[in-house]
């Protein structure tokens, strides 16, 4: 019996020794050797390589390593800059042209053509994430190798966001034939791809022949960790250099930390509570306003997100464009809001089922719950599996939900269009708002190209919304990085999905 | 041994009506669900007519019979599980890709929980009562009490943050598998330690052990030859079992440690309506699990000479 119990400690002890021998794995913690990788935690992973495949903010952050658009968009400011194409004409509402830079090459040797840009832009139009990026675009005609038209089939000025964006990404038409059945990376981007391993990791070597600014780090490694406990627990002990998506609950650790920076700013990512027309006490507006009157958009903040948000009286983030945070808010006001209830035969309030998707919003509906007994009406919150939710709303059977909304490209038209307008309603127009002014002032929006009419008319669309209250905007949240101090260039973009890394460095 | 090859051609030709059972329940199931996946796919920006041309692609708008017809036709005559609707893969190519990781994962909790529920059981029997015991019947509870993934967790916090031995997740290292082996291991040692105790208990008592100490033999032997063999078939089947449940993906696991094995990547495919991820993946693990309980049943023919008689004999 001795022995058994000698042995068994003998090899915990040796186990403990080879697990002592090698150290927690940290690149970091190699002095004298320069770090050429800097390895970042996502909290998922890709479903699949194929930029056009789904419009997700994790594929777009890595498919803007990979590729260039026609256009680009600075980080720190949102502003449309050149791209691939040095400079563009507008011949028409309906007609623009690009001039593409020369001396451009694929990562596998091939030359940038026009060619290549018509067969993009027909590829994403028959893609399944990206087609409602190019569903403007007529036909793409190719005048000589650098010089690409393009018809639009209705005038719009988004068009251009939406070549600013990387759902257009520009492809090789010769490549992609070539990798059919199996889709293989290779676009003109900072970053060309090195591997993919499902469920761990995709790693991206800087492209040394860039035609524009280079890329700082040789190598950028996303690991997937989609436990939040550990992905702090590894930038604590220096196994991570960035964390991509740190929770709220662990910033005054970050905060209090000497190893560790956070860096947060409001992002264009806006939450809403969204009440349908298609349950009836919601359509009078009496109610919705006795609603907009009785929340209290601070408290939800602090309450749910520990005080890491803005609050919101546009469906805008503040850095897209033509937003307008001088939109009134309603301040809470109980003794009104039970008036307006009072007013339309509500006297003691009613009840309505608040859906939710997944876990995320269950504390922020326990708050709405609580504030809106305060007035008499009880809420019933639901939680919905993802998919479940979704034909909730696509069978016209949802009562009120918390939704949020992060435009992928900067344009004001794509929150204001999807969720409010009236034909949006596959899955994104909640409420059924179904209004022929609001939709008269988007349709002329989009077409004005003067910026100072354009504003006149969005912070119109954005009143709208305050008077009619189809969905009450309720705070931004904040875009939240945390990084090891030695992690240097790290700017969050004011407007987008996708997170800029290029820039990023180990100093 | 023409007996024991019979046995397991047999039990293999059984697999047949298991699998085409099974694979017909869950493609009517996760077709009938809610959640349409061409919407899914699409997204939030997607128009009506998008999401109608993404269902024509995908097939979806045909009947769901003439769909499940094809799907077994492809299945049986090519093997062909069918095509992600995400990533292009196969179905088939997806599952191999990462089920390596998820056997090692399962083979890894076994030896941790054998390694040492075995000797713990055979100490609490032999010396029953004593001290060892009760103390391996304390750790035991409290292991078993302990939720698998707060246990992860705070293995984490220890040997990763505090010691800093150990990563935090993934597969990089060789190493990186003994935390993970250790969450499940310790708990399935826990519910191992109390098997092998008692069935050693009953083995002790009967007459033949005491034959064996009359006929002169050391005490080891006569535990560890005589007395452990016999205890052997309940044990085999715990490990068994237990071995079994997480061949088919360990989900909690996996994600606490970013582990890329296959029950993580069955779970984010039903959330996204991945409906040949899903179907396939179920019908591969049937099958897979289904070998792994023959492989079972053979182990057991190999311990005990009775049941290799009997599946020779063909009962």
């Amino acid at each position: 019996m001795k022995k058994i119990v000698c042995l068994l400690l003998s090899a915990v002890m040796t186990l403990s020794l080879l697990a002592g021998c090698g150290s927690s794995g940290s690149a970091a913690s190699s002095g004298g050797e320069e770090k050429d990788t800097l390895i970042i935690a996502v909290d998922e992973d890709i479903s699949g390589l194929d930029p056009f495949a789904q419009n997700t903010s994790l594929q777009n952050t890595y498919t803007i390593l990979n590729y260039d658009s026609l256009l680009s968009l600075d980080p720190a400011t949102g502003a449309i800059q050149p791209g691939l194409a040095e400079s563009y004409d507008i011949i028409s509402a309906t007609e623009y042209v690009f001039h593409l830079r020369s001396g451009v090459k694929f990562h596998e040797g091939q030359d940038l053509k026009a060619s290549d840009v018509k067969f993009s832009l027909e590829r994403a139009a028959a893609s399944t994430g990206m087609a409602s990026k190019v569903s403007q675009i007529d036909h793409v005609e190719v005048e000589d190798d650098q010089t690409v038209r393009i018809f639009l089939n209705t005038p719009s000025t988004t068009i251009l966001n939406n070549l600013a964006f990387c759902g257009t990404s520009i492809m090789c038409e010769e490549w992609c034939n070539a990798n059919k059945d199996s889709f293989k990376n290779n676009g003109t981007g900072p970053y060309k791809f090195v591997e993919w391993k499902p469920g761990e990791s995709v790693t991206y070597e800087r492209n040394d022949d860039y035609w524009g600014e280079k890329g700082a780090m040789k190598y950028l490694e996303f690991v997937v960790k989609t436990e939040a406990n550990s992905r702090t627990i590894a930038l604590e002990t220096g196994e991570i250099d960035v964390n991509a998506a740190p929770a709220t609950i662990d910033f005054p650790r970050f905060e209090s930390s000497e190893d560790i920076e956070l860096y947060s700013v409001p992002s264009t990512q806006v939450a809403y509570m969204s009440m349908s027309y298609n349950y009836e006490p919601f359509q009078k507006l009496e109610v919705r306003q006795a609603i907009a009157y009785a929340l209290n958009k601070q408290e939800i903040i602090d309450g749910f997100l520990d005080g890491y948000g803005v609050v919101k009286t546009t469906i805008l983030g503040s850095g897209q464009q033509y937003s307008d945070d001088s939109i009134p808010g309603y301040e809470q006001d109980i003794e009104k809001a039970k008036q307006l209830l009072a007013q339309v035969g509500y006297p003691d309030g009613f009840s309505f089922d608040l859906a939710i998707r997944g876990e995320s919003r269950s504390v922020e509906a326990a708050i709405i719950q609580s504030q809106l007994a305060a007035i008499g009406i009880t809420v019933n919150i639901k939680k919905m599996e993802g998919a479940a939710y979704t034909d909730l709303a696509m069978n016209e059977q949802m009562q009120a939900n918390l939704g949020s909304w992060q435009p992928a490209t900067s344009d004001a038209d794509n929150p204001l269009r999807n969720l409010l307008y009236s034909s949006s309603k596959a899955s994104s127009n909640d409420s059924r708002y179904n209004n022929a002014d609001y939709d008269a002032i988007l349709d002329a929006a989009i077409q004005e190209t003067d910026p100072a009419k354009a504003q006149e008319l969005y912070s119109q669309a954005q009143m709208k919304i305050y008077e009619d209250i189809p969905m009450i905007p309720l705070f931004a949240y904040y875009w939240n990085i945390a990084a090891n101090k030695h992690v240097k260039g790290v700017v969050i973009p004011a407007v987008g999905d996708a997170m800029v890394y290029k820039n990023m460095y180990w100093e | 041994m023409k007996g024991m090859a019979k046995y397991i051609l047999h039990r293999l030709v059984l697999l047949i009506p298991v699998v085409i059972g099974v694979s017909f329940l869950i493609f009517f199931i996760v077709n009938l669900a809610p959640g349409n996946p061409a919407q899914m796919i699409a997204g939030a920006e997607a128009s009506m007519e998008d999401i109608q041309r993404i269902e024509e692609e995908l097939g979806l708008n045909k009947n769901i019979f003439v769909r499940y017809f094809e799907f077994m036709r492809d299945f049986i005559l090519h093997g062909d599980l069918g095509t992600s609707y995400y990533s292009d893969k196969a179905v088939v190519t997806a599952y191999f890709e990462r089920f390596p990781a998820t056997l090692r994962l399962a083979a890894s909790f076994i030896i941790v929980a054998v390694a040492l529920s075995l000797p713990l059981g055979i100490l609490a029997a032999v010396k029953q009562y004593s001290i060892i015991d009760r103390l391996s019947s304390f750790v035991a509870l409290i292991a078993v009490s302990m939720p698998n993934f707060w246990l992860g967790i705070l293995l984490i916090l220890l040997f990763s943050e505090k010691l800093g031995w150990l990563p935090s997740g993934g597969d990089k290292y060789w190493y990186s598998i003994i935390l993970p082996a250790l969450t499940i291991g310790l708990q399935m040692m826990a519910l191992m330690t109390r098997m092998t105790r008692s069935s050693m208990l009953e083995v002790i008592r009967q007459d033949y052990v005491n034959t064996a100490r009359a006929k002169g033999l050391s005490e080891k032997i006569v535990i560890l030859k005589h007395a452990l063999r016999n205890a052997l078939i309940p044990i085999i089947t715990s490990a068994g079992s237990l071995f079994v449940d997480c061949v088919g993906g360990s989900v909690v696991t996996e994600t606490i440690f970013s582990w890329p094995g296959v029950g993580k990547l069955l779970v984010d495919s039903i959330s996204k309506r991945d409906l040949p991820m899903v179907i396939g993946f179920v019908t591969i693990t049937t099958i897979v699990i289904t070998i792994c309980n023959l492989g079972i049943d053979i182990i057991y023919a190999l311990v005990d000479p009775r049941i290799r008689s009997q599946y020779a004999s063909g009962k």
